[in-house]
């Protein structure tokens, strides 16, 4: 079973279709001391840093989110969601994110956001077993290429090179992350959800 | 809200009705029609038909038909383009022997090739049984066909034309302008045609069906990744389009016009046993008004009726009562089935239900709309059944 | 430079607009948003053109229909978002971004200040309409009516991620859009999604100074299969 957390801040209407489209349960994950029962834990996330993450800690998911990591399950966060699990987030004057993946969040080389559609492609063979071994075979699909959907002004920089990771395909950006997996922990700064046909693959691979 | 100052439409038309100054949308489309130029607009469905003769090996093209009068001026116009057309029609199994007659002439008089798909008659009943009690509509699993089987025929042909007569929503409630040049879509079909009740509004706890007969009843996906493109006109969108006009100037290839009990149009839909009838309650059951609506609205706007002769003609046909049974039997419904339909989904037009035959009435029309009468034939037997074996 | 569709939702509804003045139906939300799924468009704008006939139950009524649309492209949403209260409520949709156009000709800042905080700078897109005949002017919904340019308030337009110029008298015409707004509000293209007669000017407007970053096509694009140039034609 899937959960999605709910702290009031996120997209959790589109995740749920996203995963309804894909014919895959799912359940909000409004209890903190719940996240024990389910298989994969996805994490979105919209807005200020600072807000999320008050609203993380204030509901008790912030701590219950390490236990779960350290219990070994597995965990998808989306766009601000993937930024939490990284070390720090500078953005509102910086703070202190989950650390499951050892990197900053920075903000873009650009002047606005970056809001668009870029290139995306995937192995899902190039991901380690930790992420594997525990897969429900939902899809025999192991490549897809097409494109995802980003809307963020900050973005994935990570500092650790024993994990999995692509760039965001834009020369400018290159430095950044679109996809980083370490573990029982996969971080996408684009909204797969809002990535049409690829977004869809995506899950079913990923499940 | 008040309803249009000029013609007949009332707020419920199921397109979804527009005012701007107490006038509808469609009134105000209408006179487009007398500002464009038609030859410019011509030349782009000229432009069109050069660009896809010979494109394929067989055909230029598909004119989906049923047979009727605009389907001939369809046909007509297509050949005066010099295309080469494969006729493609679906049989409702609704014709009366006028209609098969005007299916056949079409197809021998202008010597073309056809194909006539005849659905698995079952399943069909069924989907219409589920779309009687659930839609108060017995229309929808022919229109799904109708507009879906065409596109299946030029999807696995390849055939990248396809070309109907009148778009309705822009001739009956200017939902777009005839300059947006708008074309045959899923979109369209969906919120037009069917009225957001696709295939699968009709099975699961309704109709009990092997979905896979339901194969043409869906519109063909992906088709923006083929190649060659289909793409679908309306002739009405390039053409200062006349329904009467038109309709009378094709007699002349042998079409035969049928004797109307429920409208002065002895053109539109002739050869269907139930488009006037059951079709016509039921019509009026889910929106208030009845296909002489249609028509006066239209007559209104063409110059051949003012407001309140087409009041009085409506008046006419407006309380004509329909016998139901023949398309109960039909649809092999008993009489207690029957009348718990009657009780229970036609409240509204429960008065308009007849058991008798019907005596054809002669009206007084207008002498601008007479003109455009023709001597029209009775229909000798409905609901026959060509392709499953014949009854005569 | 993407490609996206404007959306007219109205007390349940869906309407083309022509001119700024002539209202069309079109249909039913969830049948075109599906579509333009379907046809892979890059991202769908849905404005509640209500001008200065709104109210607070109109928008609660439309917001509730709003989330149960069901989509697989980016969405923004806007029209008729003027308190912050408001704002709160539009949590709960399946949108990104949010477009603010009245509050652009406001002194008051704090309902964008809050918009950020919540949804982030990336989420906030502003919407300006305008008209250059017979001279410059930009619609306030709120009020409207046709402003001078002076009553902008330029300070808001750093709120925004985006803005959207939206061509009025070229709205529902195929070509058209104005180019020379964008030196007449002296404002970087790379920020700007221009609206009001861009269909048939897609290409005209790549790798010229002009090229903005998404063009938004109103009412056509419905009126053909395949209007939006989509990923497979693009790769």
């Amino acid at each position: 079973m899937v959960g999605i957390i709910n702290v009031g801040v996120g997209n959790i209407r589109s995740i749920k279709n996203w995963l309804d489209r894909s014919i895959v349960n799912w359940d909000v994950i409004d209890n903190p001391k719940d996240l024990i029962n389910y298989s994969l834990i996805i994490l979105p996330g919209v807005g200020s840093a600072s807000l999320f993450i008050d609203r993380l800690k204030k509901s008790g998911f912030f701590l219950e989110l390490k236990n779960a990591h350290t219990r070994g399950q597995r965990m998808l966060g989306i766009c601000l969601g993937a930024q939490v699990f990284m070390d720090y987030l500078e953005e509102d004057g910086g703070a202190e994110g989950l650390g499951f993946i050892k990197g900053h969040v920075l903000k873009l080389p650009i002047k606005n956001s970056n809001t668009g559609w870029l290139p995306f492609s995937f192995n899902l063979n190039d991901l380690s077993k930790a992420w594997l071994q525990n897969k429900v075979s939902i899809s025999r699909k192991t490549k897809i290429k097409g494109r995802v959907f980003y809307n963020h002004n900050y973005g994935l920089l990570l500092t650790d090179n024993n994990v999995f990771s692509q760039f965001i395909d834009c020369d400018n950006l290159s430095p950044f992350s679109s996809i980083i997996q370490k573990k029982n922990v996969i971080a996408l700064q684009f909204h797969p959800e809002k990535s049409q046909e690829l977004g869809e693959t995506l899950l079913k691979m990923l499940l | 809200m008040k309803n249009c100052k000029y013609c007949l439409y009332p707020k419920s038309h199921p397109f979804g009705m527009a005012y701007s100054d107490d006038v509808c949308l469609g009134c105000i489309t209408h006179k487009e029609k007398y500002n464009l130029d038609w030859s410019e607009r011509y030349s782009f469905l000229e432009e069109e038909a050069r660009k896809n003769k010979k494109r394929t090996k067989t055909y230029d093209c598909i004119v989906p038909v049923i047979g009727d009068a605009e389907d001939y001026f369809v046909v007509q116009e297509v050949l005066k383009l010099g295309l080469n057309p494969l006729i493609v029609s679906v049989n409702s199994y609704f014709y009366n022997d006028i209609g098969w007659k005007n299916l056949h002439n079409l197809i021998t008089h202008f010597d073309l090739d056809s194909w006539v798909y005849n659905p698995e008659i079952q399943t069909y009943k069924e989907l219409i049984r589920t779309s009687l009690r659930k839609y108060n509509h017995m229309y929808l699993p022919w229109i799904q066909l109708h507009t879906s089987f065409p596109v299946h025929v030029a999807k696995e042909k390849s055939i990248p034309l396809i070309i109907w007569g009148s778009n309705q929503s822009v001739e009956q409630v200017g939902k777009f302008s005839h300059k947006d040049s708008v074309e045959m879509s899923s979109w369209s079909r969906i919120e037009h045609d069917l009225f957001n009740k696709d295939i699968f509004n009709l099975i699961g706890n309704g109709a009990q069906v092997n979905e896979r007969k339901l194969n043409y009843y869906i519109y063909p996906e992906n088709l923006q990744k083929l190649s060659k493109k289909v793409k679908g006109l309306y002739l009405s969108n390039y053409l200062a389009w006349d329904p009467l006009k038109q309709n009378q100037s094709i007699i002349k290839h042998g079409f035969v016009a049928e004797e109307n009990s429920y409208s002065f149009d002895p053109y539109e839909r002739a050869g269907s046993s139930v488009y006037y009838q059951i079709h016509d309650l039921l019509k009026f059951e889910r929106l208030g008004y009845r296909k002489i609506t249609d028509h006066c609205t239209r007559e209104i706007r063409h110059g051949r009726l003012s407001r309140s002769e087409a009041i009085e003609v409506e008046s006419q046909f407006i309380q004509n009562k329909i016998n139901v049974n023949p398309f109960f039997n039909w649809l092999d419904v008993s009489k207690t089935g029957r009348e718990w339909y009657i009780n229970h989904k036609l409240k509204k037009s429960s008065n308009l239900i007849s058991d008798s035959k019907i005596e054809y009435k002669h009206h007084n029309f207008p002498q601008k709309i007479k003109s455009l009468l023709v001597k029209s034939s009775k229909p000798n037997e409905n609901f026959i059944t060509y392709g499953k074996g014949i009854e005569i | 430079m993407r490609t996206g569709s404007v959306i007219l939702f109205k007390n349940g509804y869906c309407y083309q607009s022509y001119g700024w003045n002539l209202f069309r139906p079109l249909g039913g939300l969830q049948n075109i948003v599906s579509h333009l799924d379907k046809y892979l468009i890059d991202d769908i704008t849905i404005i509640r053109p209500v001008r200065d006939n709104d109210s607070s139950a109109d928008f609660l009524s439309d917001i509730e229909e709003l989330k149960k649309l069901k989509s697989s492209s980016p969405i923004s949403f806007g029209g008729g978002i003027r308190n912050i209260d408001q704002l709160h409520l539009l949590s709960g949709l399946p949108f990104e971004r949010f477009i603010f156009s009245s509050i652009l000709f406001n002194e008051n800042n704090k309902l964008l200040e809050v918009a950020t905080k919540l949804y982030g700078k990336q989420a906030i897109v502003g919407l300006i309409p305008f008209k250059l005949k017979p001279k410059l002017s930009m619609f306030n919904s709120e009020i409207n009516k046709f402003v001078p340019l002076d009553k902008l308030n330029r300070n808001h337009l750093d709120f925004c991620d985006e803005i959207i110029l939206y061509d009025c008298e070229r709205e529902g015409f195929h070509s058209g859009f104005s180019k020379e707004i964008i030196d007449r509000f002296k404002l970087d293209p790379k920020s700007c999604v221009f609206s009001g007669g861009v269909a048939e000017l897609k290409n005209s407007f790549k790798n010229t100074s002009y090229a903005p970053k998404a063009i938004n096509i109103e009412n056509s694009v419905l009126h053909r299969e395949y209007s939006i140039l989509n990923y497979y034609e693009k790769l």
